[in-house]
């Protein structure tokens, strides 16, 4: 089972590796983060079909990476990786779903898909007492270790809002383990 | 219950989760990256223990950073030079500028002119507020993970309790504590007045300008921090200015964190001065290394130049901590570049 929590300096060290093409701790890195990668993207994407999608298309991104640039900042890299290709993906799922999106609209205008697009996290109960937003502070503050302002500037949200929604995100999930949500 | 016990216990539920397998797809990819580079084969470790590899990467390296920071200190010891001299000089190869060459020495000189005047005003005001302060002698590393918008380009100062970090263009965006080990006792002393009395000292002292601006404090004992006070002002220029500051439950002041969003200033926005950027950037006659769209970071923001708000736009390639900076003209959309 993997470690979850993702290390700035082991993650800035895979990814190097990864992208100059180590397999063997590609592996590695699929097991220890893989999970918390696929969490992530299922607060964007609706269903875990798409998810997996995502995941699939999150490692060439690596790969592909030009080897000799440093990863100075691992995590937010990734989770901008990991933002942009779920945004992708959500868009697709509801444009085909829907109408045709229109020729200006654009992924990078900053638009939150997380709005127009219900995350859904099917497998983790804990997480469903969470809105997408409220899901994702709580996943890049625990296991991405980002500070909150770091998480706002990457979500694209105002300080102030990331702040209240991961406090009041992490009060959600206590009242739910209190009352033995976790346990099964 | 504690937070690090749900952080346990929602490990706990992700570690759950079914992982599908690695496509053929990325293994292919990985394969095919390590026959383009030869060189990859002798990184693969030969030991299957990936554990020890790595510490032994680490160990490597942490012998190789040594090694790299007593040498300048040897050196510098030994002609007697100043360590703060060194940390000026230092500062003045982070800039755009990149001098580089011992004989382009009066260059530098003119550099660091132009950069002392271009945070005097701010210097002043810090000094006057903190006392002495000094550019911060620590490394990027540190730097990195104390504060939240870290660059090699911005000016950082510190005292013995804070640190004040400066963005490329001279301007305050971030105060932290000087102090990374530094854990606040489970105490809560400071009440709401107490927390909007120092708030406005602050603010009457650093920010003067936001001063009139209404204040919203909010709390929660069981979180660290414990108080946050948020201040926003639209400027003349239509930016958003916020100001967030953070304490703990004493009352100590842990974060202050500043951030600037422009609304449109003309017949184009501000998100499509970042457009415009982004398609300038890559043309060919800049020779900026390629940009990967999934890890750049944009700011912007307005400034007055000749009697006209014009927005100035920074993109940094977050791996490559590649940095390039545009003027652009808000009802044309004509795109100047200044860095890159």
């Amino acid at each position: 089972m993997g470690m979850l929590k993702i290390k700035e300096e082991e993650l800035a060290f895979c990814l190097k590796e990864i992208a100059s093409g180590n397999e063997e701790i590609l592996e590695q890195f699929y097991i220890d983060y893989g999970r918390v990668i696929l969490t992530l993207i299922l607060t964007i994407v609706k269903t875990r079909e798409s998810a997996e999608e995502v995941l699939q298309d999150v490692m060439p991104s690596i790969v592909t990476h030009n080897k000799d640039k440093p990863f100075l900042n691992a995590s937010a890299w990734l989770f901008k990786v990991i933002q942009n290709l779920s945004k992708k993906k959500a868009m697709e799922d509801s444009a085909m779903k829907t109408e045709p999106l229109s020729e200006n609209k654009e992924l990078t205008s900053g638009e939150n898909i997380s709005e127009s697009v219900e995350g859904s996290v099917d497998q983790i109960e804990a997480l469903k007492c969470l809105d997408p937003m409220e899901q994702q502070c709580v996943l890049m503050r625990i296991f991405c270790h980002m500070k909150l302002p770091q998480v706002a500037e990457l979500l694209g949200l105002p300080y102030n809002q990331v702040r209240s929604k991961y406090n009041y995100a992490v009060k959600k999930l206590k009242k739910y383990y209190q009352e033995g949500g976790g346990l099964t | 219950m504690k937070r690090t016990e749900v952080a346990e216990m929602l490990s706990n539920d992700i570690s759950c989760i079914k992982l599908p397998p690695i496509s053929d797809k990325v293994l292919q990819a990985v394969r095919s990256k390590k026959q383009e580079d030869p060189e990859a084969d002798e990184s693969v470790p030969e030991s299957h223990n990936t554990s020890t590899v790595r510490l032994t990467k680490y160990l490597f390296a942490a012998m190789l950073l040594l090694l790299a920071i007593s040498i300048p200190i040897i050196v510098v010891l030994s002609t007697n030079n100043k360590i703060s001299e060194v940390i000026d000089n230092s500062q003045t190869f982070n800039t755009f500028s990149k001098v580089s060459d011992d004989a382009e020495k009066s260059e530098q000189e003119r550099s660091l002119v132009s950069e002392g005047s271009k945070r005097t005003l701010d210097t002043i005001k810090m000094k006057k507020l903190c006392g002495d302060v000094a550019l911060s002698a620590k490394s990027d590393q540190e730097l990195e993970n104390l504060l939240t918008s870290y660059s090699k380009q911005n000016d950082v100062y510190e005292d013995s309790e804070y640190i004040y970090n400066f963005n490329i263009q001279g301007k305050l965006i971030e105060i932290c504590r000087n102090n990374p080990d530094y854990s606040p006792a489970n105490i809560y002393t400071a009440d709401k007045e107490y927390i909007a009395q120092k708030s406005e000292e602050i603010i009457k002292d650093i920010f003067p300008a936001m001063l009139e601006q209404e204040m919203i404090i909010e709390g929660s004992e069981d979180s660290l921090p414990a108080w946050f006070v948020t201040v926003c002002k639209k400027n003349d220029d239509l930016s958003l200015e916020q100001i967030t500051l953070s304490y703990d439950g004493t009352g100590t002041l842990l974060r202050v964190n500043i951030t600037q969003e422009p609304d449109s200033i003309g017949k184009i926005s501000s998100s499509e001065a970042i457009r415009l950027t982004l398609k300038e950037i890559r043309m060919p006659k800049y020779n900026v290394p390629e940009f990967d769209d999934d890890s750049v970071e944009i700011y912007v923001n307005v400034k007055e130049i000749s009697d006209k708000l014009m927005y100035i736009v920074f993109v940094n390639d977050i791996p490559s901590n590649t940095y390039c900076v545009t003027l652009v003209d808000p009802d044309t959309g004509n795109v100047t570049m200044l860095e890159a």
